[in-house]
């Protein structure tokens, strides 16, 4: 008679086993317990909760019933002092009282000299070596995480470069008020001191501004704005010797929204001529003949470069296939020898 | 709907209410939850909702027709008709992709084209687990170890809201019983549901948020920027991220389902104390490991052939578990290595068992030495289960060799301190827990909230802004 016992698990006694009984209590009990502990949280954590709502949740009525609610709950936690030891809490983790960023405390470094189209980059980027490698910085939402990734792993296997990366999800150039790109960028400018800065970001753009009156996207009150934040992006980008690439986002699965965002990219191709930034459109790599494809051949062989969960983000081969295109570009624009 | 959002703290509320109001109506109680447990599918998207109803029509149309066949024939028939129907829907949905193109290239090699079409299904959530869970009951019903259910008991069953979409993977046997009769409402678990739910809460948000975003993220993401100590850290790193993140969910559902008054199979029982392979899958997503052993191992033979075809059995059965995460190689990859290490493992033991000495042996410095091995095999196959593809598993083996004695600014005290708690963890005596449970339930009850709520708080402050979804929810 052969061991039944498989090699791959059997029931044994437990160390620990989670479902013992450790107490028992009424229903109704555990329910008021339960009920007044996530009051008491909801109460002391107002502060934090009001500000996400008001940063992070899209406009509409959800949004407008939460801040309608935590209102009060925040004035009743300042009041009672319940406030205190969240705000305290967030100051001491370097963030703001209520959860949010805190702003830079770089000094600026835009000025308002350069005006568009008033001047010409015809910089030459000595040729790197080792001992002073070129300093490339990657900037982008989630879609630039996918380009960023395979594309930091091609210039730092060139040895001459350094990288630094600074990418936000959910993040882009419409709503800076959650999260602030312009400072950012100043910030990482002052602190990384790029020679280069590649740049990918708009997927989450096509939305309205909020402000006190808010500012519906696709207006032409939007329109005026996006291109101000986008061209002073691309003016802390291109400053003085420095050189910017610009990324567009692809095309994607849901043709409506991928509509709706060619205004984002629309306005970021003209942006970018008007700065001098070199545009790379992604679409030649992603999305030939200019719609969607999940699939490319590449060598012969066919592999998927978008993300069949979403049809929005790429595949670590469609990163690494734009990541390509983006170093042939690097190295045609400025003139180096990466490889 | 996630569980740590505000939106399921609410749901949950009311269902809790309503759940106990209709406790001793029993059918009132069961179709509650069904519809609770539908509208929590259906948050994510409600065209979901007709794939989650289309298995447990097909395992309740594949149990009947198997309880009433009188020939073994047919009974055989309407099983593999059922086998068929569940795991077509899980492979279109989970694996026509991979194949596909995987296949359209190999035909390409061989001059046939395009014979395939290439389509790239939405993967819906859940699928993994609620199949898994309706073919295990409709083989335990051919088996005869289960009864037939009732079309409303079954749909409850596969649906439940706190294990339906990471699981655990629960049995008709554990759970069925428990629908049919009605809960006493005077002996709730507060305790050990509160520990379960903030202990989760605090895994998934804190430790594995902070972890995934310090170093496993970016070293994964690009192996050639980083150093070999920030890629070890890393790889250590996403062995925590991956047990936080899992067992965390795992908790809460747990607990979940305790505060309903319905008890789970325990889940993950401190997996990296583990001695051996064996001993990690005794200890590591438990009720999956028992699914691959009793609907997959033990009848492709077991170990009841040769030596031969025990291994064939073992690695079989851990590279289909390692597809079942996902349609890549990488997971193909994961599964190989731990199939491989068990049949090392297997052999070595047969050979001990054989020469009459015990399966392991015993002195501190050898269980010691077991521990530490076992859990750097198990981390090579987290490495492998991490990757985004097997190139990039290969530069990170790769920068392991070659990024020694560079600088590794990601390695910081609060990492290092962070993986060593976690990993000091597994080690909490049960008792120790039981204590402070049983301390905690002779508390007041606005002492139990106050504590609540704070527990709650430091949760939430330390934390990051927004929840990423459960590593789990993919699979």
């Amino acid at each position: 008679m052969h061991d039944q016992r498989p090699p791959l698990g059997r029931r044994t006694p437990r160390r620990y086993d989670p479902t013992t009984r450790s107490g028992r209590t009424s229903w109704i009990r555990a329910g008021a317990v339960l009920t007044a502990g996530f009051l008491l949280w909801l109460v002391m954590d107002a502060v934090v909760l009001q500000h996400n709502a008001t940063v992070i949740a899209p406009l509409g009525a959800r949004r407008t019933a939460a801040l309608d609610i935590l209102d009060p709950l925040t004035q009743l936690a300042r009041w009672t002092g319940l406030a205190a030891p969240v705000e305290g809490a967030n100051v001491a983790l370097g963030r703001l009282s209520d959860g949010g960023f805190a702003p830079p405390t770089v000094p600026s470094t835009t000025t308002t000299t350069d005006r568009p189209g008033t001047t010409t980059t015809t910089t030459t980027i000595p040729q790197p070596t080792a001992r002073h490698p070129l300093r490339i910085l990657l900037v982008g939402d989630s879609i630039g995480e996918d380009l960023d990734g395979p594309l930091l792993n091609d210039l730092a296997a060139t040895g001459v470069v350094r990288v630094f990366t600074d990418d936000q999800i959910d993040t882009g150039l419409t709503r800076l008020d959650y999260f602030p790109w312009i400072a950012e960028l100043e910030s990482d400018v002052y602190r990384d001191r790029p020679d280069v800065i590649v740049g990918m970001m708009g997927a989450n753009d096509a939305q309205g501004f909020v402000t006190p009156t808010p500012i519906a996207y696709g207006t032409a009150a939007w329109k005026a704005r996006y291109r101000r934040n986008v061209g002073q992006f691309f003016t802390i980008g291109g400053q003085g010797q420095r050189r910017m690439f610009w990324v567009s986002v692809p095309i994607i699965a849901n043709t409506g929204l991928s509509r709706s965002w060619q205004l984002v990219r629309d306005i970021q191709r003209e942006e970018a001529r008007l700065h001098h930034v070199t545009y790379i459109d992604s679409d030649l790599t992603l999305d030939p003949g200019g719609a969607f494809h999940a699939y490319l051949k590449v060598g012969g062989q066919l592999v998927a470069v978008r993300t069949v969960a979403d049809g929005v983000h790429l595949t670590p081969a469609g990163g690494q296939l734009l990541a390509a295109a983006v170093m042939a570009d690097l190295q045609r624009d400025l003139h180096l020898r990466l490889r | 709907m996630l569980f740590p959002t505000i939106d399921f703290a609410i749901f949950f509320c009311v269902v809790y209410i309503g759940a106990w109001l209709l406790n001793t109506r029993v059918v009132a109680w069961k179709l509650w939850l069904l519809a609770a447990s539908y509208y929590f599918y259906a948050y994510w998207d409600w065209r979901f909702c007709f794939l989650l109803l289309a298995s447990t029509v097909i395992a309740h149309v594949g149990a009947t027709a198997i309880s009433r066949s009188r020939s073994e024939r047919a009974r055989r028939a309407w099983l593999a008709a059922a086998l068929v129907g569940l795991i077509g829907l899980l492979g279109y949905f989970k694996y026509y992709g991979f194949f596909s193109v995987n296949l359209t290239n190999w035909l390409s090699h061989v001059g046939l084209g395009h014979l395939v079409p290439l389509v790239t299904p939405t993967l819906p959530i859940a699928i993994s687990f609620f199949t898994f869970m309706a073919i295990s009951y409709v083989v335990d019903v051919y088996r005869g170890t289960l009864e037939l259910a009732t079309p409303i008991d079954l749909a409850t069953y596969l649906s439940f809201f706190p294990h339906l979409v990471a699981g655990p993977i629960v049995r008709g046997g554990e759970l069925l019983p428990q629908l049919r009769r009605p809960r006493d409402g005077r002996d709730v678990d507060l305790s050990r549901a509160a520990l379960l739910i903030m202990g989760g809460l605090f895994k998934k948000i804190v430790i594995s948020s902070y972890v995934s975003a310090h170093i496993v993220a970016p070293v994964f993401a690009a192996p050639a920027a980083h150093s070999a100590p920030e890629v070890l850290f890393a790889v250590w790193g996403y062995a925590i991220q991956i047990y936080a993140d899992f067992s965390g969910y795992t908790d809460i559902a747990i607990g979940i389902a305790l505060l309903l008054g319905v008890r789970f199979p325990v889940n993950f029982d401190a997996p990296y104390s583990a001695r051996s392979l064996q001993d990690f899958w005794r200890r590591w997503h438990i009720t999956l490991s028992r699914w691959l052993r009793d609907y997959l191992y033990v009848p492709l033979g077991g170990n009841r052939g040769s030596v031969v075809q025990t291994s064939r059995n073992i690695m079989l059965t851990m590279v289909l578990g390692g597809l079942w995460h996902g349609a890549d190689w990488t997971f193909v990859a994961w599964g190989a290595l731990h199939g491989t290490g068990q049949v090392v493992g297997h052999l070595r033991r047969s050979s001990r068992l054989s020469r009459g000495l015990p399966e392991q042996t015993g002195s501190m410095l050898a269980r010691v030495n077991q521990r530490f091995w076992t859990f750097q095999f198990v981390c090579l196959g987290w490495l492998f289960f991490n990757a985004s593809s097997m190139s990039n598993a290969f530069a990170l083996i790769g920068r392991l060799w070659s990024g020694w004695g560079e600088p590794s600014p990601l390695v910081t005290p609060l990492l290092v301190a962070t993986v060593v708690a976690m990993l000091a963890a597994q080690y909490v005596p049960a008792r120790a827990v039981d204590r402070a449970l049983a301390a905690f339930g002779r508390l007041a009850a606005p002492v139990q909230a106050a504590m609540l709520g704070v527990g709650l708080l430091v949760t939430t402050t330390l934390g990051p802004t927004g929840i990423q979804p459960f590593i789990y929810y993919r699979f």
